[in-house]
């Protein structure tokens, strides 16, 4: 009964999310593409490395590999990726989350339930049409189908469990906004931390061995390194299941975090307008 | 068309002066950007480290 309530109560904000990310078609679609883009202009390069270079395989990786790692690592960045602290900080700064605290639902869970409206539209456009593409791919190359079943529902487990961290982070991270009043500079200086300590910038695998022990303990290589690593079929079963309680513990201490802050931060609520 | 370039020209600078209202975190923003550039050029100078020719 209660689960009924909260799923009645948070669905009209899933609903308003789609909405949300389709209301305008070309945005969406050039966004999409640019993106795209991007990453195939990595698969160039790499391209190019392996073409010059005399051995099969590069730090260990086949072109094969590279090919997997780049774009299931740009879907999971994709899918992973939380609007939150923007969001939070720009709600914070011209008032607007003043609207939201009076609702009678609770702050995160209304933020979270109106980005899985976008998620759902990403996953439609963008994962199905992703994932067959690699694995076309690989099957063209290796001539034989390389997709394992199990792997892949646990590399959803795992996405799961990454954007949810991405989330709780983002909400804290977002938070800030009650000290800082603005958060555009920071929000850039998150990115780019992040993209390097989570390996999106460089793979990890390629960093100096106890620079890469450390990162792989930190949350941020849970939010894609970890899923992707499951895709490929990298972990074996054990190192799966320490993987995923990693995740876990990171998962209950950003959430213990963010609702730390916002007791905190609540009561110095300061908006600039508009 | 000059008219809508005349507008845009307009539009971009209340936009910097909007993110130049705060000054630090401005800062902070463009020094972090040009962070993340050096270390995306950081990496391709190691990828092109590693091959001879190319």
């Amino acid at each position: 009964m209660r689960f009924k309530k909260f799923i009645r109560t948070y669905r009209p904000f899933t609903r308003a999310g789609m909405l949300e990310s389709v209301a305008y078609r070309a945005n969406f679609f050039c966004f999409l593409i640019g993106e795209i883009m991007s990453c195939f202009i990595m698969f160039f390069v790499w391209k190019a490395v392996f073409l010059s270079s005399d051995s099969e395989t590069f730090m260990g990786f086949t072109m094969e590999d590279m090919v997997v790692y780049l774009f299931i690592t740009f879907l999971t960045g994709y899918l992973t990726y939380s609007d939150g602290t923007y969001a939070i900080a720009t709600e914070i700064r011209d008032g607007s989350i003043a609207m939201r605290m009076i609702k009678p639902c609770s702050f995160d869970m209304c933020f979270l339930f109106q980005e899985l409206g976008h998620k759902i539209i990403n996953v439609l456009f963008i994962f199905a049409p992703l994932v067959v593409g690699v694995e076309a791919y690989r099957w063209y190359i290796t001539g034989a189908c390389q997709f394992d079943i199990a792997n892949f529902l646990l590399y959803i487990v795992s996405l799961i469990l990454a954007y949810l961290i991405s989330f709780y982070f983002n909400v804290s991270y977002g938070f800030m906004a009650f000290y800082l009043k603005n958060l555009w500079g920071a929000d850039i200086l998150k990115e780019c931390i992040i993209n390097f300590l989570s390996g999106a910038t460089i793979p990890l695998a390629f960093m100096p061995e106890v620079l890469a022990k450390v990162l792989n303990f930190l949350p941020f290589s849970s939010l894609s390194y970890t899923p992707v690593m499951i895709y490929m079929g990298m972990y074996s079963g054990v190192e799966i299941a320490l993987k995923m309680l990693l995740q876990v513990f990171w998962l209950s201490v950003m959430v213990l975090v963010s609702k730390a802050v916002w007791n905190h931060a609540v009561k110095r609520l300061c908006s600039q307008g508009g | 068309m000059r008219r809508m370039l005349r507008l845009h020209r307009i539009f971009v600078a209340q936009y910097m002066k909007n993110l130049m209202e705060y000054k630090v975190d401005f800062l902070t923003g463009a020094i972090s950007f040009l962070l993340g550039q050096v270390i995306q050029i950081a990496f391709l100078g190691i990828i092109f480290s590693e091959i001879l020719t190319l």
